[in-house]
């Protein structure tokens, strides 16, 4: 079966120059990386070397400057804005840092946002929005809005907005950041068995404690994906 | 008829004149170059005792006049005499002023019998004197809004020969009625064609009509002055709203386009916010013109206000004037990073 062999996502050459004023800053530089459908990396490396760049580049909020990018076998590397956020709406789940659940919105308006940008069915979208919020455990919570939530609980309802349109692939950055450790944990917990499910997924993170879970480690240094880890391992 | 000379003219209109007081009914009639609210053509003025000199003239609306005007107008003559039968052409020139002539020409003077050059050369070219005669209430000359300017009357039969090119022959005829003055107009009409059938007599009106009309004119500037300031008010609102609204939001506009809402969705949602606070103001305005509908309707000549084609009217334009006012921000939305989603912590 071709499909699953290929990668789901193959980036060669990507390099990202940033022009600020006078100053060019080389936020990434000739990235190589492949992720097959079912993996879960994790992407590490100190900060400042290009993490959230390489993570917006994989998410179509950005293009590289130079290099290709196929996601499913399409090339995605020089498309339009409006191409990007098309594919984006289909292909990409996010996960953030700072939850940015909005705060106008309820639980459930939150998590049927990214279905509305698809032009999804209110019916549909209800049945989706009820599977994704049951799955992270906060169908109860469905008319709170954010503000009435803690912190672990607005990343779970990020994390069901993410999965609810079964993107191809989810992209977190340091979903942890802003969390304790239990909350933390719960919601690495939360990824792992989406991983478990068959989800893909890419995760930044720089917290030793959570890389267990990752099948997979890419270490970036100043723009770079470098071949050192310890905690490095291939998945047999 | 052929009116060749300034002669021909004065005795055809002398004879509308004896032929509209014969009219049954007409308690006085006369003839005027331009009735109040007409406007009428300026002049410039050099009054007794000041240098012959475009910058010494006063700028004067003047009107030709037979000596039944000021009567038949009920225009009073607050000094002097108005025009009688001896201001013949080869008489005395004389004139009449308004008041507010008077004060510009002789400040502090009494103007009867005082003397003022104008509208045309005397005698080898020296100044043509007119000896005023009388001073004669202001009246508003060209609209109600229009505070009096300096006007002064002359005897038609006395006309200056130019003066019937300035005023292209053409004369107002005014006559006071007895009773009612409608059933006065067919008879009027006859009058006139007696003397000529070729003569035009057109825009019959009462002068009550034509107060109605100047002053719904006026009143119908106010309201759309005052219309197109609430629109302009309700575009700077909007867009200043909205604007800051979308400055606000960037995050939230980032974010919305990471889970995938495309231009075309910020746009919309923006532009549907603009149009949901002109629907807040609409109502909030809708109410407060029905509730005020007694008021408003005494300012609007023949529309109620509470027409439902002028609601509506206001409404669709209110409404695409919000849009519009909603839609410059709206790009600006639609072209935010969404980059903003990953970049704020
Ligand atoms: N929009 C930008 N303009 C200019 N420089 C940027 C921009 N975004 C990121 N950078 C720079 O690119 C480099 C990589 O940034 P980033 O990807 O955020 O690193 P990390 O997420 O690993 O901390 C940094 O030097 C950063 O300052
Ligand atoms: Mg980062």
């Amino acid at each position: 079966m071709a499909l699953a062999i290929d990668p789901l996502i193959r980036l060669e050459g990507v390099s990202k120059i940033f022009h600020t004023e006078e100053v060019e800053t080389h936020a990434l530089s000739g990235v190589d990386l492949e992720i097959r459908a079912g993996e879960f990396v994790a992407i590490g490396g100190p900060s400042g070397c290009g993490k959230t760049t390489l993570l917006s580049i994989l998410g179509l909020l950005d293009s590289p400057s130079e290099g290709s990018y196929v996601l499913a076998g399409e090339p995605v590397a020089t498309l339009s804005a409006a191409q990007r956020a098309r594919v984006r709406s289909r292909a990409i789940g996010f996960i953030f840092q700072a939850f940015n659940l909005i705060g106008d919105l309820d639980v459930f308006q939150n998590v049927e946002l990214p279905l509305r940008y698809r032009g999804m069915a209110a019916a549909e979208r209800r049945a989706l929005v009820h599977e994704a919020l049951g799955r992270v455990g906060l169908l109860h919570r469905i008319r709170h809005y954010p503000s009435q939530l803690s912190g672990g609980q607005q990343q779970r309802v990020a994390v069901a907005r993410a999965v609810v349109g079964k993107p191809l692939v989810l992209l977190a950055d340091e979903p942890t950041g802003n969390l304790d450790s239990r909350n933390g944990a719960q919601v690495m917990e939360l990824l792992g068995e989406l991983h478990d499910d068959g989800a893909t997924i890419a995760i930044v993170t720089h917290d030793a404690r959570y890389l267990s879970r990752a099948g997979r480690h890419v270490f970036l240094f100043d723009g770079r994906v470098v071949p050192h880890s310890p905690l490095d391992r291939e998945v047999a | 008829m052929a009116y060749e000379t300034p002669g021909q003219v004065t005795r055809a209109f002398e004879r509308i004149q004896a032929g509209i007081t014969a009219v049954p009914g007409v308690a006085s009639g006369a003839l005027v170059s331009a009735a109040p609210l007409e406007g009428g053509g300026s002049n410039g003025l050099v009054p007794e005792g000041r240098p012959i000199d475009i910058s010494s003239s006063i700028n004067s609306l003047m009107r030709l006049v037979t000596p039944d005007y000021f009567a038949t107008m009920r225009i009073e003559l607050v000094r002097g005499r108005g025009f009688g039968p001896d201001d013949r052409q080869g008489a005395p020139l004389v004139m009449v002023i308004n008041e507010t002539l008077a004060r510009e020409a002789f400040p502090g003077q009494d103007p009867i019998g005082k003397r003022i050059a104008c509208c045309e050369p005397g005698p080898d070219g020296s100044p043509n004197w007119k000896e005023v005669v009388g001073v004669a209430r202001d009246v508003r000359a060209t609209g109600l809004e229009e505070e009096p300017v300096p006007e002064f009357y002359l005897p038609m039969v006395q006309a200056p020969g130019a003066a019937w090119s300035w005023t292209d022959r053409t004369m107002t005829v005014v006559a006071r009625a007895q009773g009612d003055a409608i059933p006065l107009m067919a008879p009027l009409r006859r009058a006139v064609a007696e003397v000529d059938p070729a003569l035009p007599l057109y825009n019959l009106g009462t002068m009550q009509g034509r107060l109605m009309d100047s002053l719904a004119q006026s009143r119908f500037s106010t309201m759309l002055l005052t219309l197109f300031g609430a629109l302009a008010l309700a575009a700077v609102g909007v867009y200043g709203v909205i604007s800051y609204g979308v400055a606000q939001r960037t995050q939230e506009i980032g974010i919305r386009m990471a889970l995938g809402a495309c231009h075309a969705d910020v746009l919309a949602m923006v532009v549907r916010h603009g149009a949901g606070l002109a629907g807040i103001g609409l109502v909030i305005g809708l109410a407060g013109a029905l509730a005020l509908s007694r008021l408003v309707s005494s300012l609007l000549f023949r529309v109620s206000p509470t027409d439902p084609p002028t609601f509506a009217a206001g409404m669709v334009v209110l409404t695409a004037v919000a849009v519009l006012a909603a839609a410059i921000p709206a790009r600006r939305a639609a072209r935010t990073d969404p980059m903003v989603a990953l970049r704020n912590d």
